[in-house]
């Protein structure tokens, strides 16, 4: 019955999966009023996330990273001349089929409610009833919490709640998911699971995910492109395939020679006196 | 966490042994000094004569009538006020051109007394049930409304931008996400809107609509009925406190779940 759920599901997201679900960014900064006197915190940013493409955005803390998915998801507005599209249409709130999953997993479940109910709360006056349930149990299945339906949010480890916050985006069937350090503060043995369970989640649905981490490990293991903010204002300090094979593995992908290559290339970035500067 | 506590039930409020100790002695001490005569006057009769003339008051169908005419009154105007004071104080909560616009005038209009509007009431409805609705109603909306706007306004940003990212309509947002996490400071609001609601309808009642339990006071005291009049202000006294305990019994029964420990310090009843 599980697994019948879980294809059901697969279906229909190859099946509905859109072939321009991506994102294109051109010159796109951002500011907030009041925050460092209306003064951006990022400019010029240009970039393209392909449909089914897995991205990382890679910074410091404080470099932007959280404001730039933001924007990406309708929930900042760009700044004057910025140019931000999903799917090929201008962003006017927030898009369609992008989801956002925040990294705060704590304070974004609503904790009177019950797993199964906080992962059908973007259903409700959508569907009838039956198929809400339905497909909660699916989102809930695919990250391995269909035995914790009902349980309320504050009775779940770290890990479980950040797993419910996922299975309510899944949920909404995304074309696009937004991730914002979504394992930043999880151990890190919880951490690898939840990287893997990302992994084959997002290659058995094809959507496209936009993750944000400043853990330069996490972003080459998960990605198949990464993008380097750094700066103040932020700008694109290096955007680079990760030419890795597409099926990863904990401990073979991080001894891959390749792999070791990335890491300190994309170090040396991270950590060089003007990053905005290509070598 | 309250069971543990004191070992009462998660919802119901606690039978406090000493606090009843208290009040006992106080009645006879009170029953001593006028059975004595220590104190002595014309209109001052002890709990014992009060309590001999209760019986008779309970029993008689004029009272049943009063009783339910007040607490009819007193319960609609307040779920009519509270209604509109979460409706208008969401938009407070939610619109900050509402806010800006409106707010002063609201916090000017919300500390006129209620009683000094009795006198204007009357003239447009008259010594009537209908000027009794309407000043019981006033009443009922501002404590609601001033908590829904404000416990709006401290509702965790994030959650907002959840509903976003959902794309949950506004009524969802608000009914499902928005209010739920203001459910502590509303539900102060609403427990003293009832309790204002309550003592509105009695007043009026006492100087306006000839009808209910402040009428039948005003009465007993006309007649020159000390213990009569007594055994109302008991009625109305344990009326309050009832209602204030059925409220608070009700609000930890919908609050039993994450937040009951939240409603509970709230309530200031934990
Ligand atoms: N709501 C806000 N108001 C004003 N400034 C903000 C706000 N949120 C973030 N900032 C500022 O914007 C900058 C980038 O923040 P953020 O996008 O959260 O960075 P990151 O996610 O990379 O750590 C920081 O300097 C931060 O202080
Ligand atoms: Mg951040």
């Amino acid at each position: 019955m599980r697994t019948q759920a879980l294809d059901r599901v697969a279906d229909a997201r190859t099946g509905t999966a859109s072939s321009n679900a991506g994102f294109a960014c051109r010159n796109v900064n951002a500011s907030y009023t009041g925050g460092h006197g209306g003064a951006p915190i990022f400019e010029g940013i240009d970039f393209d996330v392909a449909p089914g493409e897995f991205v990382s955005i890679l910074g410091g803390s404080g470099v932007g990273k959280t404001t730039l998915l933001r924007v990406l998801g309708g929930l900042h507005a760009a700044g004057k001349g910025s140019d931000v599209r999903f799917a090929g249409q201008p962003l006017s709130g927030a898009p369609d089929r992008v989801v956002m999953v925040f990294q705060n997993y704590a304070a974004s479940l609503l904790p009177w409610r019950t797993v199964e109910s906080n992962v059908r709360l973007g259903l409700e006056g959508k569907m009838p009833r039956r198929e809400q349930r339905e497909r909660a149990l699916a989102a809930l299945t695919m990250v391995g919490l269909a035995d914790n339906l009902h349980y309320h949010p504050r009775q779940l480890s770290g890990g479980m709640q950040q797993r419910v916050q996922i299975a309510r985006a899944l949920v909404m069937d995304p074309l696009a998911l937004l991730m914002d350090e979504p394992f930043g503060a999880l151990d890190a043995i919880t951490k690898a699971t939840l990287q893997d369970a990302l992994l084959r989640i997002q290659r058995q649905t094809g959507m496209t995910v936009v993750f944000v981490t400043h853990d330069l490990d996490e972003a080459i293991y998960l990605s198949d492109r990464i993008i380097v903010l750094a700066g103040s204002p932020a700008g694109v300090a290096r955007d680079l395939a990760v030419d890795l094979p597409r099926e990863r593995d904990q401990v073979a992908t991080k001894a891959d020679p390749r792999y070791l290559e990335l890491r300190q290339e994309i170090y040396t970035v991270m950590h060089s006196s003007d990053p905005r500067r290509r070598p | 966490m309250s069971t543990a506590r004191t070992g009462r039930s998660a919802w119901l409020p606690g039978f406090n042994a000493a606090g009843l100790v208290t009040a006992a002695g106080i009645l006879v001490v009170w029953q001593l000094l006028v059975s004595t005569k220590v104190v002595d006057f014309l209109f001052l009769p002890g709990p014992l004569a009060i309590a001999g003339r209760m019986p008779e008051l309970l029993a008689s169908a004029d009272f049943h009538e009063q009783f339910l005419h007040t607490l009819t009154y007193s319960l609609s105007g307040w779920g009519i006020g509270a209604g509109i004071g979460i409706v208008v104080g969401s938009l407070f909560g939610l619109s900050r051109l509402a806010d800006q616009w409106a707010m002063t005038s609201v916090t000017v209009v919300r500390l006129i007394p209620a009683i000094a509007l009795l006198p204007i009431t009357a003239l447009i409805f008259g010594l009537s049930s209908s000027m009794e609705l309407v000043l019981v109603t006033y009443v009922a909306v501002w404590p609601v409304l001033v908590s829904v706007a404000g416990g709006i306004r401290t509702v965790e940003p994030l959650l907002r931008d959840v509903a976003r990212t959902l794309h949950l309509r506004w009524f969802r947002e608000l009914g499902q996400v928005v209010l739920p996490s203001a459910i502590g400071p509303i539900l102060v609001g609403l427990r003293l809107s009832l309790s204002s609601a309550f003592v509105v309808a009695i007043v009026t009642e006492m100087i306006g609509n000839p009808a209910g339990l402040g009428n039948s006071l005003n009465n007993a005291r006309n007649a020159m009925q000390p213990e009569l009049t007594f055994c109302y202000i008991v009625v109305i006294g344990v009326t309050a406190v009832a209602a204030n305990a059925v409220f608070n019994a009700l609000s930890r029964w919908a609050g039993r779940g994450s937040s009951a420990r939240k409603v509970d310090d709230r309530l200031g009843v934990a």
